[in-house]
């Protein structure tokens, strides 16, 4: 059911209004009944993969913590300390080895449905390589909603169990609320058990204020969305398909319209949600903070997908960077290489992991794994040479708080997101060279006198749309970023803001959507 | 408690005026938005008329056969009645006429209302066209639009009843400017519409639009045909009828039902025509009113040709006027309580006795697969079961300044004739009866 | 708890670890100085600190940190 139709309103507010209706206590069946009516919209067969990943760790985390408290009371029970330590270290084992298998089985049907086909096409090519005519057809296989999701929230309830960090859920009903949350299976954010679980479990009375936060979160969503991503989309994906035929400035804007895009389709689909949620009382952590005010690559990553990044941080990195080998690499660094390198050498080689994962993650497409690597370069060079360039900005006298030098932090960074963004499109190298080429070499900046040009395929209204969003946008990250947004909005005369609002839902009235669908156009002006 | 009621009465501000903004925006948006169009002129003209409390002595309500048909001005004189007013509208499905007739029920206080009915618009499952319904929604009182919409429309089509929805396509400075200036062009003539006669159509008066084109007799191309039967009659539709009539005679209006004048084609091509004729025959007498089918009028095909028609289906402005006359006459008369079926042929295969002529014919031109320069013609014509048509191809290829004859004049109605390759040609088919005279149907295809 | 400062402050030379309490939840320390700071205490104190004791409960603050190194060599 996509977010922005009559479906998901009428859906949504059905939902709201049982929510509030039923008793409190039954609130979070409100809540299970709705996820199953969502999930069998794209459907409903799909739900077998689901629940199998959901029972699967469900499961597995009651026998995990079931295990844990035989251990403990064995050891308890235990004479000498070397018994002690001995029941420990095998209930460790088990238990690294059933969580190892439930993590396998979970995990299973998303690696199979969604990389099998790259799989294919990589041993095919390793068969042309090796001049054999072996060749298996690709599959192309539809991937369950929100499997990329519910995976990894499923996976992260695992491991949060077998940590010991909260107690496993006895009722399946409630984790497979929580795991099929409707509002995070598509899109996210990634949640944790005992943040959103909690949440979702616990009684929330009606609050008008909430449902007026909610309702002006999800306008702005749909705003961003309608008005701002899928009209910006027309021109980028016009010049991206096409773009031996169009010169270097239209290329160079593509690079950062295609950044700003994403960053409203995303951001916009997470207000929604994050919305319809505060309506509830259920809170869902922000993806996003101002991504584009950060300075350095590393710290655009802490502030874009930011859910994604803490579950990699989590259940990758320190796992890595704190696991035997992690610990073997510091110990070599430190010798051959001194202490400080001793302590990078297990967080450099967490991160091959990390932006492996986080590559792959995005798409089963070498260009993913190329963008995740050269991401990892940008950040593990930055922070090699970090003694480097201080030592350069203090001989430049640059002050590092300094605005001019902010500034420049700033548009480098977003400079750099976009250019390595293009990897991601999954446009390819070859293309990913030649539009290089054309914006060094076949720039043509006549365009720029009349910049309209540049937006191919949208009309004025369109553009006007576009640039007006954008701005806005600009405005309240900035506000967001000097801490200010929430006294802004307090002080905001109430006549302003509902005229904000009847603005956002003007413009979305006239510019959401293709044009007026009732046979082409809606000119009947002569009856 | 006070802070509690101080909160509340707070956020009641606030919502209200979101919604004032709203409104103000979706109204000046839909203004600026919204070209001229005869819904335009029509609501000026209600308004006019609402303003100044005429009385208004007889509505029609009906699809584009009443709005090309029916001058108000005619009727005020026959009738000797105040005002007229045809809020006929394109392709009006019956559950607009209703809405439309209740709309001027409650507005005008009409003392009579004609009904104009079709062998089509009662007929089948298919859900009306949405513009169709738009087109009516534009001219109603607001709580009849409410009503309308949310009966009628489906869910999907109802944000096209907000205006800068509707009309977001227009949404660029040229347009709104244009739209800017047609409007005041229009205020200060005072809505008086320009009867260029350059145009092709133009809004004349009271909901009456005059068209200009006329087709040539013989010319009116076979088309949209289609078969009547009652058992093809929807309950939902019959029930918009009903409920017209009804709400008529709870306000003690009279009211009338007409078909409105079409082509001479049409009633040759329509299967089960005449079952068309007696079932709003029966349905009248079981109500207790007055039905007539105007293509019945007696010598029809002498006084209203094919040159009186604008299409295939529609009188042209001419053919209104002369209609017009005619069935004002008679619409007095069945006021007055006089018999008025002398005016009019028993049924169709009365009127079948005039007409001696082939009425239309049509040409199936398909080229053929592997030889590009030869084509295949099937040609069909409709006439009277005792006339036996003669056929002839023609071919211009100096874009129909001459015409060289193909295949002379013959019974047969199938061929396969050579066509000019690599340039662009005319095919001329043409249809007589008998072996004297010329062709008195033809139709003329490019290619 | 002199010697768990010391180490931290070598690898953060810029924080007050003696005042913050949000050294966690704030974003105060990246996932770089936990690994580094781990790595230290878990040299010098000789315990094992892995990845199930990160939790924003022990990190929070250096007390926090050190009652964790207590309960660990206590056991």
């Amino acid at each position: 059911m996509p977010l922005i139709s009559f479906q998901f309103m009428l859906f949504g507010i059905i939902t709201i209004g049982l929510y509030f209706a039923v008793p409190k206590k039954r609130q979070w069946i409100v809540i299970c009944v709705a996820n199953i009516v969502f999930y069998a919209f794209s459907g409903i067969v799909y739900l077998v993969y689901l629940l199998f990943t959901s029972l699967v760790t469900f499961w597995m985390a009651l026998k995990l913590e079931e295990i844990a408290e035989i251990g403990t009371k064995l050891a308890a029970t235990a004479d000498s300390v070397s018994v002690k330590t001995e029941v420990r270290g095998s209930i460790l084992t088990v238990r690294k080895l059933l969580c190892g298998v439930a993590i396998v089985l979970a995990m299973g049907p998303w690696i199979v449905l969604k990389y099998t086909s790259f799989f294919i096409a990589n041993v095919n090519m390793l068969s042309t390589w090796f001049h054999s005519e072996w060749q298996k057809d690709t599959v192309s296989w539809v991937l369950p909603l929100g499997i990329s999701f519910y995976t990894f929230h499923a996976v992260g309830y695992l491991v949060d169990v077998y940590r010991s960090k909260y107690k496993a859920e006895r009722n399946f009903a409630k984790y497979f609320t929580f795991l099929a949350y409707f509002p995070h299976i598509t899109e996210g954010p990634f949640s944790r058990f005992d943040k959103l679980g909690r949440s979702i479990l616990e009684e929330h009375s009606f609050s008008y204020d909430r449902l007026c936060q909610g309702c002006s979160r999800i306008l702005w969503g749909v705003f961003k969305k309608t008005v701002v991503a899928d009209k910006l989309g027309i021109a980028i994906t016009t010049i991206l398909a096409d773009y031996i035929n169009y010169s270097g400035a239209y290329i160079l804007f593509a690079v950062f319209g295609y950044s700003i895009r994403i960053y409203a389709d995303f951001s916009g689909y997470m207000d929604i949600v994050c919305g319809f949620s505060t309506i509830l009382g259920i809170d869902l952590a922000e993806n996003f903070e101002q991504p584009y005010f950060a300075r350095t690559i590393d710290e655009f990553w802490r502030r874009w997908h930011i859910t994604l990044g803490k579950w990699f941080k989590d259940y990758v990195f320190y796992p890595v960077s704190m696991g035997g080998v992690g610990q073997k690499m510091s110990k070599m660094a430190r010798k051959k290489w001194g202490a400080k390198m001793g302590k990078l050498v297990p967080g450099y080689f967490a991160l091959i992991f990390v932006w492996s994962a986080t590559g792959i993650w995005h798409g089963a497409h070498w260009s993913y794994l190329v963008w995740g690597y050269l991401n990892l370069l940008v950040i593990l060079s930055t922070m090699q040479l970090s003694d480097t360039y201080e030592a350069i900005k203090t001989k430049l006298h640059i002050k590092s708080d300094s605005w001019i030098w902010q500034m420049f932090c700033i548009l480098r960074t977003f400079f750099l997101v976009c250019l390595l963004r293009f990897f991601s499109v999954g446009v390819g190298l070859k293309a990913f060279f030649s539009m290089l080429q054309k914006v060094f070499f076949e720039f043509n900046p006549e365009v720029i006198k009349n910049p309209i040009l540049l937006f191919v395929g949208m009309s004025e209204a369109e553009v006007c749309g576009v640039l007006i969003g954008v701005a806005l946008m600009i405005m309240v990250d900035a506000f967001n970023e000097s801490g200010k947004w929430d006294t802004v909005k307090k002080k905001c005369p109430m006549v302003f803001r509902n005229a904000i609002y009847a603005g956002l839902i003007l413009f979305i009235m006239v510019l959401a959507g293709g044009s007026s669908d009732l046979t082409g156009g809606f000119m009947y002006a002569n009856f | 408690m006070r802070i509690f009621k101080a909160k509340t009465f707070q956020r009641i501000c606030s919502l209200v005026i979101l919604i004032a903004f709203l409104v103000v925006g979706i109204v000046v948006m839909g203004e600026a938005l919204t070209p001229i169009s005869y819904a335009t002129y029509f609501n000026h003209d209600i308004k006019t008329i609402e303003e100044n409390n005429q009385g208004v002595g007889l509505v029609f309500v009906g699809a584009s056969r009443v709005f090309h048909s029916y001058v108000p001005e005619i009727f005020e004189q026959e009738l000797g009645t105040n005002c007229v007013v045809n809020a006929g509208s394109s392709a009006q499905p019956i559950c607009g006429t209703y809405y439309q007739l209740k709309d001027l029920v409650e507005r005008l206080h009409p003392e009579n209302v004609v009904i104009g009915v079709t062998w089509d618009g009662i007929v089948g499952d298919a859900k009306p066209n949405q513009q169709s319904m738009l087109i009516v929604y534009d001219r109603l009182s607001v709580s009849n639009k409410i009503e309308f919409s949310f009966t009628n429309f489906k869910t999907k089509n109802l944000l096209y009843c907000l205006r800068p929805y509707r009309y977001k396509d227009n949404m660029s400075w040229e347009i709104l400017k244009d739209n800017y200036e047609e409007k005041q062009k229009l205020i200060y003539n005072s809505y008086v519409a320009d009867r260029n006669q350059d145009q092709d159509q133009y809004y004349s008066d009271k909901g009456f639009v005059y068209f200009t084109h006329s087709c040539k007799t013989g010319n009116v191309d076979i088309r949209e045909t289609g078969i009547f039967s009652t058992e093809l009659v929807a309950e939902d539709k019959l029930d918009y009828l009903d409920a017209c009539v009804k709400l008529c005679q709870e306000h003690d209006i009279p009211v009338y039902l007409v078909s409105g004048m079409s082509t001479m084609m049409r009633l040759y091509s329509i299967e089960n025509y005449q079952e068309a004729v007696d079932f709003y025959t029966m349905y009248a007498e079981e109500h207790g009113i007055i039905y007539h089918n105007l293509n019945y009028l007696l010598d029809r095909e002498e006084i209203f040709p094919d040159e009186m028609m604008r299409d295939y289906n529609h009188l042209n402005g001419e053919g209104a006027y002369r209609v017009s006359k005619i069935y004002a006459e008679i619409l007095r008369k069945d006021m007055q309580g006089i018999d008025t079926s002398d005016y009019f042929y028993e049924d169709l295969d009365d009127l079948k006795k005039d007409v001696h002529r082939i009425v239309a014919v049509k040409g199936d031109i398909t080229m053929d697969e592997t030889d590009i320069g030869l084509a295949h013609v099937v040609i069909t014509s409709l006439q009277n079961e005792d006339i036996t048509p003669q056929y002839q191809l023609e071919i211009s290829k100096n874009d129909g300044e001459n015409y060289e004859a193909v295949v002379e004049w013959t019974e047969e109605s199938e061929w396969d004739i050579s066509v000019p390759t690599g340039q662009e040609y005319m095919i001329k088919v043409r249809a007589k009866t008998g072996n004297e005279g010329d062709a008195e149907a033809y139709q003329i295809y490019t290619f | 708890m002199e010697q768990l400062l010391k180490i931290m402050s070598e690898v953060r030379p810029d924080i007050d670890f003696e005042k913050e309490t949000e050294l966690i939840d704030a974003d105060i320390l990246d996932s770089f100085d936990i690994i580094a700071i781990v790595s230290d205490v878990n040299d010098q104190f000789g315990i094992q600190i892995n990845v199930n004791d990160l939790l924003p409960e022990n990190f929070n603050s250096a007390a926090a940190l050190y009652d964790l190194i207590q309960t660990m060599l206590n056991s």
